[in-house]
């Protein structure tokens, strides 16, 4: 009896490590599946970064082009405005200098002249206001009262830039894509909106950021325009999703339209 | 062989688990490594009173005690590295449970020195949630580091492993006879024992590959 006893306890005993070795394995097994899975979601997920890095890239350098392309459609339009009548003028006036009559004559000179300072001082304050220059060395505040200063300068609306709260640091990469998205914003309102004023407000707090533009003007279907083939809003809504913001768009027909661009901090 | 896979084994893993923590707190600090750190060094010693004494009361309440402290300082590990609110209440509602349990349990008369296989396996199993919770966020959480290259991943598996086993072991082990008894407690050590090597293995590992880079 003893012996059999000693016999079922060692069967016991064999039978239980049998199985709890074969539980073991089963669990081993389900962590190395585990991290098979796990390495083939990172596979995808290492993939998708790198294509998100790549249409950030592209997007970037699309905006920077696109800004410079304003830029040069800037400067041609001073140059033909602005410049070239101020030169036009002076041309005019020295080519009927009349050297018989001092004083008509004099006169004549201190216009040229004046016209002579203002055409000196428009050159001066054109090449300030390149866009992208003006991105580089005074930021997204500076780059944004320049457009500012444009829309005031064509006389065709008042426009008016507000602060609430200081620009909080933006990374370069991001302030050209904002800057451009504020560019396409002011450039659809002046084409589209029939408005007389534009106001732009920065309003800062702990966790974002936002830069809100408004206009006075006719307004639009928001639906309507999301869902039409056009690029413009589309362009806007992907390249605020590449920065991870927001934008907000309010408008009805006949009550002006209200764009807003939203960074979290 | 037979006495040291019953009394000894058990304290020598615990020891073992001690040295990858060891070698992970030199390369950066971390709360929840500091605390389980300290954890299995004391659990070295108690253990080895609790297995080599002869009194039978003293050693069911050091083990009875060792499994409450065990909970608490698993589950605060667990929330230091569960990322989201779900998931650390999830582990702080069980803890609490445990709580309540062992108060129970303590109040009431010669519990202390019982063999509470029932709150043992509850314990066993809560652990085993609580990797499972890990594996869940390891899956839907995806960074750049490789799953293998994290401490972490290593030592969870490890505790599956162990716990897991421990919550059928302890199912059975009231309720047989002292012979096997004896058997399923080695089995256990050894089973703690391997888990301590795997995590130890995969420390090692980690600064392996850390100096190859």
């Amino acid at each position: 009896m003893d012996k059999i006893q000693k016999e079922i306890l060692l069967i016991t005993e064999l039978t239980s490590i049998f199985i709890i070795t074969i539980f073991l394995l089963i669990v081993a097994t389900g962590i190395i599946m585990l991290v098979l899975v796990h390495q083939k979601k990172q596979i995808q997920y290492l993939s998708d970064k790198e294509h998100l890095k790549l249409q950030f890239s592209q997007t970037l350098l699309q905006s920077q082009i696109e800004i410079q392309e304003q830029t040069l459609l800037h400067i041609s339009r001073e140059l033909h405005d602005n410049l070239g009548h101020s030169a036009s003028l002076i041309k005019i006036y020295l080519n009927t200098l009349s050297l018989t009559d001092t004083g008509k004559a004099l006169a004549k000179i201190e216009d040229t002249k004046d016209l002579t300072r203002k055409l000196i001082s428009d050159i001066k304050s054109l090449s300030v206001s390149m866009g992208t220059d003006l991105l580089a060395q005074g930021g997204l505040n500076a780059a944004i009262e320049g457009e500012v200063e444009r829309l005031n300068k064509s006389g065709q609306f008042t426009a008016s830039y507000s602060q609430q709260g200081s620009m909080p640091f933006i990374e370069n990469d991001k302030a050209i894509i904002i800057y451009r998205m504020v560019q396409e914003v002011l450039n659809n309102m002046v084409k589209h909106s029939h408005a007389n004023h534009i106001s732009i407000n920065l309003s800062v707090t702990e966790k974002s950021f936002t830069l809100a533009t408004l206009d006075n003007g006719i307004g639009f279907n928001v639906e309507e325009k999301v869902n039409a083939t056009g690029a413009g809003l589309r362009n806007l809504n992907s390249r605020a999703l590449l920065i991870n913001a927001q934008l907000h768009i309010q408008s009805t027909p006949g009550n002006g339209t209200n764009i807003s661009i939203t960074l979290p901090l | 062989m037979k006495e040291f896979l019953k009394d000894g084994l058990e304290s020598l893993a615990y020891f073992i688990y001690a040295i990858p923590l060891f070698l992970m707190l030199k390369g950066e600090k971390s709360k929840g490594k500091e605390v389980l750190f300290i954890y299995y060094v004391a659990s070295v010693f108690f253990i080895l009173i609790a297995c080599y004494t002869t009194d039978v009361n003293l050693n069911r309440i050091i083990y009875n005690a060792f499994f409450f402290f065990t909970i608490c300082i698993l589950s605060y590990y667990f929330i230091q590295i569960l990322l989201g609110k779900t998931r650390k209440n999830i582990v702080r509602t069980l803890f609490l449970i445990h709580l309540v349990v062992f108060t129970i349990i303590s109040f009431k008369s010669q519990q202390l020195l019982a063999i509470n296989k029932h709150f043992y396996a509850f314990t066993y199993l809560t652990i085993v949630l609580y990797a499972l919770i890990y594996f869940e966020q390891v899956l839907t959480n995806i960074t750049e580091l490789n799953i293998l290259h994290q401490f972490d991943f290593w030592l969870v598996s490890g505790y599956l492993l162990y716990y897991l086993s421990c919550f059928f072991i302890i199912l059975f082990y009231a309720n047989v006879d002292e012979k096997l008894r004896s058997t399923l407690w080695s089995l256990q050590n050894f089973i703690l024992f391997m888990s301590s090597v795997l995590t130890l293995s995969g420390a090692l590992w980690i600064k392996y590959k850390k100096k190859s880079y």
